[in-house]
């Protein structure tokens, strides 16, 4: 049996009845590559399916806020049900008594007064309902009470809700009025006050980043990402900068010298080459850059002399291509170190031979000397 | 079909027949059947408790609303995520459209700011977050069938017909699915 394209998913899915199982089974006995796609495969699922879904609420309680959100919910719902649910769910919370969870209201007035251990351990023991509570009171007159019960939702919530509290706080739209006024004349402080906001912020920038037609706010955006955010995200972010195939999506570069952020793209682009994705893209973005930006330049220049050195050949050679693609003016005694290479001895001395005029053979030390004195002479 | 799915399935036919009977409180019924996953469907396409609880409150409500007109083509669970699955379209529609309203919040540490050469080391913690991103950037309908098959354990046949497509459609992007992940994720395989 060939390789059966394709059925491997379905086979690891279940998908597979009888024969067709039993077909794979015996190729799979005989196949290394299968065997080893297999594994992979397998290990994907393991990592999905090791995600939680996050915690799910109880049935009866999330009927009850469906029914109180809808008047055709309650029509459904008989009177004598809605007592029951309401009945249990207020049991559920746990010492939340009826009449809208008195204790909870009673016990944060007094915390607002006097903050105590005990009177927050008496709303914790509230659980959900009293977080809900808590919540209802954000939005009451109170601001003592108001603070208090903000603290509380901090310490007590889970993740979401402490979220939500940021958000709250924050509000998207100073964010966003950070983000433009950034775009306009970008400053140290306006990004730490974006980053301020943590995640609510990075997603202000990630929604800027894929939806705003002003291309400085995008650029903008993408910059301070790219800065800010994990690896995910700058692969991301990059991922944004080659989609140059899509009219729709396509980015375009400010005209160099505009803006500054126009450098951020050169450490993105060696990094895309160092990746070994997006060639293509990466040394257009640096032919642009370097033919058109003085600081640029310099940046290409101190960034593929690390490349220069580094461990892997291939990352090495795209440096010599950089080299020689962008006609810099390189530090030429950076390329004597890549004489004695295998690979790519004689691309340097071609480089160097052309640069210096003359040929010194694999002599370093004579090589050191003339890259000097024409150096010098620059 | 996974084992006890037929016996639900027929419990369900019977609910929805009690409903159109007139017999409203049957509808709860099916409501406390499938919350649990209806919610955590939900869940996994927003990444966000409250527009998860939005979602499938919208779907029962919208459920409730159809079910009249509903002929019994597909099972009740089918339907349900179909009804789902254009909410959250829907909903991604305005989000996109909505400029400068904020984004579904996001795992903390998928923007944690990087710290210098800590980029090399897997961290247990953060591929949840990672996993979850990877997941939401995926195209509509590849993100789709992934969360119907991988997390709510829908056979290929069932998977084709809540989307409304063809077995060969899921498998084809249940497949550029992984491809795309495996890629993405590769650093953590």
């Amino acid at each position: 049996m060939t390789c059966p394209d394709g059925r491997l998913e379905e086979f690891l899915d279940g998908e597979l009845d009888g024969s067709a199982r039993r077909a794979v089974e015996e190729h799979l006995a005989s196949c290394e590559v299968c065997r080893r796609e297999l594994r992979d495969l397998s290990r994907l699922e393991g990592i999905l399916r090791a995600v939680p879904p996050g915690p799910v609420p109880e049935p009866e309680a999330f009927l009850y806020r469906m029914r109180a959100r809808s008047r055709r919910g309650r029509r459904w719902i008989g009177a004598a049900a809605a007592a029951a649910i309401l009945a249990a769910v207020v049991l559920a919370a746990g010492g939340v008594r009826r009449g809208g969870g008195g204790e909870v209201r009673e016990t944060l007035a007094r915390y607002a007064e006097a903050p105590s251990p005990a009177a927050e351990e008496t709303i914790r023991r509230a659980g959900p309902a009293g977080l809900r509570i808590l919540e209802e009171v954000l939005e009451g007159p109170d601001l003592r009470t108001r603070f208090a019960a903000a603290s509380l939702l901090f310490r007590l919530g889970d993740a979401a809700t402490r979220e939500r509290m940021v958000a709250r706080f924050l509000g998207p739209v100073d964010v966003r009025r950070e983000l433009e006024r950034y775009a306009r004349a970008p400053s140290e402080e306006g990004e730490l006050r974006i980053r301020s906001a943590g995640a609510v912020g990075m997603a202000v920038l990630e929604q800027a980043l894929l939806e705003d037609r002003d291309a400085r706010i995008r650029f903008a955006a993408a910059t301070l990402l790219f800065r800010n955010a994990d690896r995910p995200t700058r692969d991301w972010v990059l991922a944004r900068f080659r989609q140059k195939g899509d009219p729709e999506g396509a980015w375009t570069l400010l005209d160099p010298g505009a803006e500054d952020e126009d450098l951020e793209i050169v450490p993105a682009a060696l990094s895309a080459l160092e990746g070994g994705a997006g060639e293509g893209w990466a040394m257009a973005v640096l032919q642009k850059m370097s033919r058109l930006d003085r600081t640029a330049r310099g940046r290409i220049i101190g960034s593929v002399v690390t490349l220069l050195r580094h461990r892997n050949p291939r990352v090495q050679a795209l440096a010599l291509e950089i080299v020689k693609e962008l006609d810099l003016d390189f530090p030429l005694s950076a390329l004597v170190d890549l004489i004695d290479s295998p690979d790519l001895g004689e691309e340097a001395l071609r480089v160097l031979r052309k640069a210096v005029g003359r040929d010194l053979g694999r002599d370093k030390e004579a090589w050191r000397k003339a890259v000097a004195v024409r150096e010098k002479g620059l | 079909m996974r084992p006890g799915d037929e016996a639900d399935a027929m419990g369900d036919a019977e609910l929805v027949f009690r409903f159109k009977e007139g017999e409203k409180s049957a509808f709860e019924d099916l409501v406390r059947r499938y919350m649990k996953e209806a919610y955590a469907f939900c869940l996994r396409l927003t990444h966000d408790a409250a527009e998860a609880e939005e979602l499938s409150q919208q779907g029962f409500l919208s459920a409730y609303r159809s079910l009249e007109r509903f002929r019994g083509d597909s099972t009740f669970r089918s339907w349900l995520y179909r009804i789902l699955i254009n909410l959250n379209r829907d909903r991604v529609r305005r989000r996109r459209r909505a400029e400068a309203r904020l984004a579904a919040i996001r795992e903390e540490a998928r923007y944690r700011p990087a710290a210098p050469g800590e980029e090399s080391a897997v961290r247990a913690a953060e591929l949840e977050g990672v996993v979850r991103a990877r997941i939401e950037r995926l195209p509509d309908r590849q993100r789709e069938v992934l969360v119907l098959h991988v997390y709510q354990g829908l056979p290929y046949t069932e998977i084709a017909q809540v989307l409304g497509c063809s077995y060969d459609d899921v498998k084809m992007n249940l497949s550029l699915a992984r491809r795309r992940l495996r890629e993405e994720l590769k650093e953590y395989l």
